[in-house]
């Protein structure tokens, strides 16, 4: 369950249902980091609820009726009568002004807001007050949502239909299995009366960049972990460093040997994942490989050009993997002894120096302006001698298409060095693949 | 006290403004008394200082006077106040100079930290030292917590959590859909819950605005 589903609030003030608070206190109960989260809203109501009330000084009354007498004999219009523009004197006149303008930009304000919170959340105006007159002009946005959801669903099942009986999908489906979600998984996972409402509260798009900044091998490996467990396919990985650190460097030696192998990720299980669990071998030096599956990730990375040290994932999954692994980022932001940093907007140079200077051994940044980047991202596989991934190595730049009902993740994960002020990307640095093999120390 | 202040003590908000608008101006200043010391401590904390309120809670009241008249008895009397009060703590806030960081705001660069904790001092003494400071240190705890976080999610939570106000009354003293009173009251708690709990300085800040939590894109 998203945290930040409104539906917590309600449950915490007794307003759901019966039905509803027992669906909400299961799924609260069942997340650990959930449960924290409620508990320290509640623990924050409770705060807040305990501020005394002041009160006001003893002449507080006079002062205004004064105020207000002042005003009468300035000509200012009375309660009597509507207030008039005209028969008000200057000042007052520019306070009346005013106070219409406020509330014009104010009317204006929630206008655009509740439009906003429409196309959000369908779940909204099931609980909206049916009496209340203000909400009647949400109905046609909201059936408009409502519509667009059964017509999504109505297209995957016509997708399940045609994949189950075009030979040349399905012959896709059997050359790459790791390609594409298996159809079982479109149709189990997919909560089609749903899907409008999960993707509006989960991912507004189908397709979202997440860049992660690593600093450590500890942080790479519990993102490998997190990017596992979430049931999303790691499609392609473009790792454009070849130098694997060995045990030595690691322990201080500087010396790495070159990449032997690589393997990418075939799917015989038809799981939401749809991943193998191939494992390359190691070579002689205890050279640490990187190997994407998505039940088990291992390996780690360092690069002699930290700057440039990049690693491109495309995941895909239904909308429900890809809510968990966001998830999961999120829920490692309340981990101390990993200091997740999620932000998905750019944020200010100051907010990250400190970030930097508190020592966050990852940040996760995600920005609309990196999208219009990897757009242009030449995605390249590159050969590894005797990297054995046979028919499921991507030869060409492009990405298989995405199943309808999907969406994708594109996560890049640069590794930088702990000492390295974390700079604010702009989209002319956004980190280029490095095009050609770098050479071993 | 006048005979006609004593009488009108006993007279609910309609009729006071009924006897108002008829043209008895003294009944006004019952209901200001009726219902200073709840404006005043809804602005107070709104905009966090004690001397702002008082003048918005005045400038409150004024703008209730003159405009009794379009007062239409749709709603309780209170309820329209107190949305006088918020479009006049809101009005301010855009006057005033764009919200300082939270680390100035800590800092006291830019506010005065007495100030604006006396906007949440209780009203009434505590009776040990330890409590008193334990209160003093809540006040503090959550005279920040509101400062950080965006003015239309601070008056929901205050109306709700602090004043007690249902979802129904909120959604029309602010005039916006409940569900719209959800969305920013859950949206204000989960913010304030963070700076709340915030640990600057121990690994790993956690200050993170509800923008930023939020998975859903929509900057």
């Amino acid at each position: 369950m998203n945290p930040s589903d409104p539906r917590i609030s309600e449950w915490l003030d007794g307003r759901l249902s019966k039905q509803e608070a027992a669906e909400i206190e299961l799924l609260v109960r069942s997340d650990r980091h959930l449960l924290r989260d409620v508990e320290e809203i509640r623990a924050a109501r409770i705060l807040l609820s305990t501020v005394a009330k002041l009160k006001v000084a003893p002449d507080f009354s006079q002062s205004v009726m004064a105020a207000i007498a002042r005003g009468v004999g300035d000509e200012i219009s009375d309660p009597t009568g509507s207030p008039d523009l005209a028969g008000l004197s200057r000042e007052d006149r520019g306070i009346e002004e005013e106070w219409r303008s406020i509330e014009r930009q104010r009317v204006a304000a929630e206008i655009d807001e509740a439009k906003e919170d429409v196309g959000s959340s369908v779940l909204s105006a099931q609980h909206s007050d049916v009496f209340n007159v203000r909400s009647r002009w949400l109905i046609v946005p909201l059936s408009t949502a409502l519509a667009g959801g059964l017509l999504v669903a109505f297209a995957i099942n016509a997708v399940l239909m045609q994949s189950r009986v075009d030979p040349q999908i399905a012959q896709q489906n059997e050359k790459q299995p790791s390609q594409i979600v298996s159809t079982e998984t479109l149709s189990g996972r997919i909560p089609s009366a749903e899907l409008s409402d999960r993707l509006a509260v989960a991912l507004a798009d189908d397709e979202q960049h997440v860049r992660i900044v690593v600093r450590d091998t500890t942080a790479r490996l519990q993102l490998e972990s997190l990017i596992a467990a979430s049931g999303m396919h790691v499609e392609l990985q473009n790792n454009f460093v070849t130098d694997f650190v060995t045990e030595e460097r690691l322990s201080g030696n500087r010396k790495t040997e070159p990449m032997a192998k690589r393997s990418m990720a075939p799917a015989p299980t038809p799981r939401a994942a749809a991943a193998a669990d191939k494992s390359a071998p190691e070579t002689k030096g205890k050279t640490l490989q990187i190997e994407l599956s998505s039940d088990r990730l291992e390996g780690a990375v360092e690069s002699q050009a930290k700057s440039d040290a990049q690693e491109s994932f495309a995941c895909t999954g239904t909308t429900d993997s890809a809510e968990n692994l966001l998830q999961s980022l999120l829920t490692l932001l309340e981990s101390e002894s990993v200091g997740l940093w999620i932000d998905r907007r750019i944020p200010e140079e100051e907010d990250q120096t400190m970030l930097a200077a508190a020592g966050a051994p990852i940040l996760i940044q995600d920005s609309a302006d990196l999208r219009s980047d990897t757009a242009a991202l030449k995605l390249q596989q590159r050969d590894a001698p005797g990297s054995g991934v046979g028919e499921t190595q991507k030869k060409s730049s492009q990405l298989s298409e995405r199943p309808e009902g999907t969406v994708r993740i594109w996560i890049d994960v640069i590794a930088m060095d702990q000492t390295e002020q974390l700079q604010r990307p702009s989209k002319s640095k956004f980190p280029s693949p490095v095009s050609s093999p770098q050479g071993s120390e | 006290m006048s005979e006609l202040h004593k009488v009108s003590e006993e007279l609910d908000d309609r009729a006071l403004v009924a006897a108002v608008v008829a043209g008895h101006c003294e009944a006004f200043e019952t209901l200001v008394i009726r219902h200073q010391d709840r404006i005043y401590t809804l602005l107070s904390r709104l905009c966090g200082c004690p001397h702002q309120a008082t003048d918005l809670a005045q400038e409150t009241f004024i703008s209730a006077y003159r405009n009794l008249s379009a007062f239409e008895n749709r709603s309780e009397f209170f309820t329209w106040l107190y949305r006088i009060a918020c479009n006049h703590a809101a009005a301010a806030h855009r006057r005033k100079k764009p919200m300082a960081s939270l680390d100035q705001l800590r800092s006291g660069s830019q506010r005065d930290d007495g100030e604006r904790n006396r906007s949440f001092e209780p009203a009434a003494k505590t009776s040990s030292v330890s409590a008193a400071m334990e209160s003093s240190e809540n006040a503090r705890k959550i005279a920040d917590a509101l400062a950080g976080i965006d003015e239309i999610f601070r008056t929901v939570v205050v109306l709700r959590d602090m004043e007690g106000a249902s979802y129904e009354e909120i959604s029309e003293t602010l005039d916006i859909p409940v569900g719209t009173v959800r969305s920013r009251l859950h949206r204000g708690r989960l913010a304030v819950k963070q700076l709340l709990y915030a640990d600057f300085g121990n690994g790993g800040s956690k200050e993170i605005s509800p923008d930023r939590i939020k998975i859903n894109r929509g900057h």
